[in-house]
């Protein structure tokens, strides 16, 4: 299943900085089952991408999609006991954090990954002030310093996310700042440790766009600080188009399409990709009618022999609900570039153009 | 605003008092939740609120719905206030009016059978229907949402999001309405499914004329699904017009903040931030003057702290309420 590792620099405008060594974080078949009442549900189901040093990959789908859950399973973080990570790699700078034990995984999260997430009422402690768990944060970091200079860190830290007056705000508790400073007091934290990898992971519910603009703009203040790599786990194609420069798609567990965002964007490969991308209204333009996609996501559960998406997909036959489609190179020719479809077996296959 | 609309909402206002505390009770503090709003809908459009969280959409559909009495101004359907009708007539205007939450899975009830959801409303505004006519009409506007009316037995804990949706609107849709209040009605729903869900709220109001006051965040669905566009902003209208005139030619420095902070559609749309700074302020002790001065990058001077803007019309429908435009000499809106 491993694909060859495709390596070109980064398009114009892209945060990555050009990088031929081997892929920062390199997962390869990753499977993560749950146990429930229903039986066993396939949550991750044979999932690979990679991560370059400093770049920004969406990893986007809808509830369900296992977008969450592959997030958590790199981190070892997938909810035991139901959840148990049942086969695959993800590679670190080389090494497997799947055979790591509990104790050097520790060493791993909050440290060389770490999570932020977009809504910060409930990731601070209110009986704290900021300045307090950010200074807990640092402390894993650099378990050696003195008090001074960990408070003078904790001041940098602030600063480095755009908080005024950083020496004051340090005693506040988490209740006297707004949603937005308390955004950025996440951040501090997330970035304390100097991580290589950020992962954000979205709520589903979404936040008022002028509040998640002030967080977009935070992430990018971070990345282009610390040049960390992010993964965004999101269901929003917004979020993808503004913020990354890769893109991975999941469906029912798979990922059935990733590549460069103009490449997705413009010329997406997979039914599903391509009709999400269609029947999402835009901002810019009143389209006369939106293609809306027949049916609904399978059931958590489900056994899904063929192609996840084909019993909604206007293209799928027999071979798609029987036999799962390997990858094929997309549309755009793009190197990395690949889409679970069997219609791209003919190269010269293009979906049929929708909305006007 | 010629002759009267459908639903026409003048200079509406709803102040919540918050209860001092304390032995030395603090004078009485009151929210203004919304805070003087005028706008109207026709005989099968739909007009989109929009704005931030506390910006009073919901508390303005909650007063047009009869759930709250306003603290001053009118909402008229067919130019009667609504909120002075009396028996017979605020029954009608009960039924007239529906509405649509944001959430499938908390306001269906789950001990209820889909037919007992949709055919309740009946028994209160058709009391003389049989039970065989009630279950005919479940069925017929279950097939006009797109479901299966074999499904008509089941509980909303067997259907999907997008289904329960349906659900929601065949229960509103029962009761003949002219209007029906759309909360948030998509946001809540997997973005696959959407599609499917706006286009069928579309549908409908073609096939049965129905007007909607959309409330929604979303602007993409906003442009979509609506035919005029009211920009809230605490408990005041700032800028009202047509969708695609106010899409196209946004002239108030907030709504041109909402739209550059929205998302685009294609990596390679890159639009100009403009980033606001801090929140929305606390609608206790809204700011003096404009109520977005302290927020606006694009303040013409002491004007915007000092004096409220009056909403005028700067392009034929198209209604701002910002000083940048009040030098032009535009004329004041009739508001009553």
């Amino acid at each position: 299943m491993a694909q060859a590792h495709h390596h070109q620099p980064a398009p114009d405008g892209a945060t990555v900085a050009a990088n031929e060594s081997a892929p920062l974080l390199e997962v390869r078949d990753l499977s993560t089952h749950l146990t429930t009442k229903a039986g066993v549900v396939k949550a991750v189901d044979g999932v690979s991408f990679h991560l370059r040093a400093g770049e920004t990959l969406g990893i986007v789908g809808e509830s369900g999609s296992g977008k969450s859950m592959t997030a958590r399973s790199i981190l070892r973080m997938e909810p035991k006991p139901a959840a148990e990570i049942v086969g695959g790699e993800a590679l670190l700078n080389g090494e497997d954090l799947l055979t790591k034990t509990e104790d050097e995984m520790r060493a791993v999260r909050g440290k060389r990954i770490s999570m932020i997430l977009q809504d910060p009422q409930t990731s601070l402690n209110p009986v704290f002030t900021v300045g307090n768990q950010i200074m807990e944060a640092a402390r894993i970091h650099d378990p050696r310093s003195d008090r001074k200079s960990l408070q003078q860190r904790v001041v940098d830290l602030l600063r480095q996310v755009n908080v005024a007056a950083p020496e004051k705000r340090v005693n506040d508790y988490p209740h006297e700042m707004s949603g937005g400073m308390k955004q950025r007091v996440v951040g501090a934290i997330a970035i304390s440790s100097e991580p290589d990898i950020i992962i954000a992971d979205e709520p589903t519910t979404s936040l008022d766009l002028t509040i998640q603009a002030q967080y977009l703009r935070l992430l990018r203040q971070i990345q282009e600080r610390t040049g960390a790599a992010i993964i965004f786990i999101t269901h929003d194609f917004g979020i993808v188009a503004k913020m990354c420069d890769r893109v991975a798609v999941m469906y029912a567990g798979r990922i059935v399409e990733q590549g460069d965002v103009r490449a997705i964007f413009s010329q997406p490969s997979h039914p599903y990709t391509h009709a999400l991308i269609n029947s999402v209204p835009q901002v810019e333009k009143r389209v006369e009618r939106l293609y809306s996609i027949p049916g609904q996501p399978p059931m958590p559960g489900a056994e899904i022999t063929g192609c996840p998406f084909a019993d909604r997909c206007e293209y799928a036959d027999d071979r798609c609900r029987q036999e799962r489609p390997p990858s094929y190179a997309g549309r755009s020719g793009n190197d990395g570039h690949s889409a679970e479809c069997w219609r791209l077996e003919d190269p010269s296959w293009q979906p049929k153009p929708y909305s006007a | 605003m010629a002759t009267e609309a459908l639903l026409s909402v003048r200079n509406l206002k709803k102040h919540f008092p918050v209860r001092a505390r304390g032995v030395f009770r603090a004078p009485q503090q009151v929210v203004k939740a919304v805070d003087g709003v005028s706008f109207d809908v026709d005989q099968g459009q739909t007009l989109a609120i929009v704005g931030e969280s506390g910006c009073g959409k919901s508390t303005t559909a909650n007063v047009i719905l009869g759930l709250e009495k306003p603290t001053s101004g009118e909402v008229r359907l067919d130019g009667k206030n609504v909120h002075a009708l009396k028996g017979a007539d605020y029954r009608s205007y009960r039924r007239r009016m529906q509405t649509v939450f944001q959430d499938p899975w908390s306001s269906l009830n789950p001990r209820m059978r889909v037919s007992e959801i949709v055919g309740e409303p009946l028994l209160i505004n058709r009391p003389e229907l049989g039970r065989r006519e009630r279950l005919d009409r479940v069925h017929k506007v279950l097939e006009d949402v797109g479901l299966n009316p074999q499904l008509a037995n089941r509980y909303p804990h067997e259907f999907s999001g997008g289904q329960r949706q349906r659900i929601a609107v065949a229960a509103a849709l029962i009761s003949q309405p002219d209007i029906i209040i759309l909360d948030e009605p998509v946001s809540a729903l997997d973005v696959s499914i959407r599609a499917q869900i706006m286009n069928m709220f579309r549908d409908i109001q073609e096939r049965y004329g129905l007007s909607y006051v959309l409330i929604a965040h979303d602007l993409g669905t906003t442009r979509y699904m609506a035919d005029r566009i009211a920009v809230f902003y605490l408990g005041k209208m700032i800028e009202y017009g047509a969708t695609e005139e106010v899409f196209e030619n946004p002239l108030h420095p907030y709504t041109k903040a909402l739209f550059s902070a929205s998302l685009p559609s294609h990596p390679d749309i890159v639009r100009e931030e403009i980033i606001l700074e801090g929140e929305v302020p606390s609608p206790i002790n809204p700011p003096p003057g404009c109520p977005f001065h302290v927020r606006c990058p694009m303040k013409v001077g002491d004007v915007c702290e000092d004096k409220v803007p009056t909403l005028g019309e700067e392009a034929s429908g198209h209604f701002v309420s910002c000083h940048i435009y009040e030098s032009s000499g535009i004329e004041e809106v009739v508001s009553t």
